[in-house]
């Protein structure tokens, strides 16, 4: 899967500790996600897409996704 | 690894941290057994310090599950991932000295040194499966 975790979180000038604060988890998941090592659950997707106001496909994309959709 | 960023919640106190308890079981093991190897205590003695070692492992119990409960989903993981390749160790390592045996190689090991050895190899499980995330 891949994410604009970071790229989002830069836009609002958040540290990996801030918004790991307002997600409920470790700095190191947020990195592990933004760096694509792990994917998050489907309930902490719902809270990464909640805390930035986006839908999860927004935020979260299958690895082909722009193979599948042509 | 740093321990207090293994807690996405609350920190547990260093006393309630798993790898204080399972130092404090090891302290308890290996303390038990030096007692009773050098002083030769009377029964009484020696039933509350072969008790002393389940005591220390079943205060290691309680500290684990209140820590996986202030873990995160990828913090669970990687502890599962870390019990996962600790106890597949385990059973090479008792794999080989079981041949070792056979072979006539009589290593002075003890079912007393299983738990530390298991310990030791779920902490370097540990830091392997955790630096895999980072």
């Amino acid at each position: 899967m891949i994410n604009r975790l970071r790229v989002l979180r830069a836009e609002r000038s958040w540290s990996q500790a801030e918004l790991a604060e307002r997600l409920g988890v470790s700095r190191q998941t947020v990195n592990a996600i933004e760096t694509e090592k792990y994917d998050p659950s489907l309930p902490l997707a719902f809270r990464i897409a909640r805390t930035f106001g986006l839908a999860i496909e927004e935020i979260f994309q299958p690895d082909g996704a722009s193979a599948d959709t042509d | 690894m740093r321990l207090g960023e293994m807690c996405a919640g609350e920190r547990p106190a260093l006393w309630r941290h798993p790898y204080f308890a399972m130092v404090l079981m090891i302290a308890a093991m290996a303390g038990a057994v030096a007692v009773v190897r050098a002083l030769e205590p009377s029964r009484g003695a020696r039933l509350g310090l072969g008790v002393l070692p389940v005591a220390a492992a079943a205060y290691l119990l309680w500290t684990m599950v209140r820590w996986v409960r202030t873990m995160d989903e990828l913090q669970r993981k990687i502890q599962a991932e870390s019990l996962a390749l600790a106890y597949s160790g385990a059973i090479l390592v008792v794999i080989a000295l079981s041949y070792l045996h056979k072979a006539g190689f009589h290593l002075p090991l003890g079912w007393e040194d299983a738990l530390p050895a298991l310990a030791a190899l779920y902490a370097l499980s540990t830091l392997y499966t955790t630096a895999r995330y980072q």
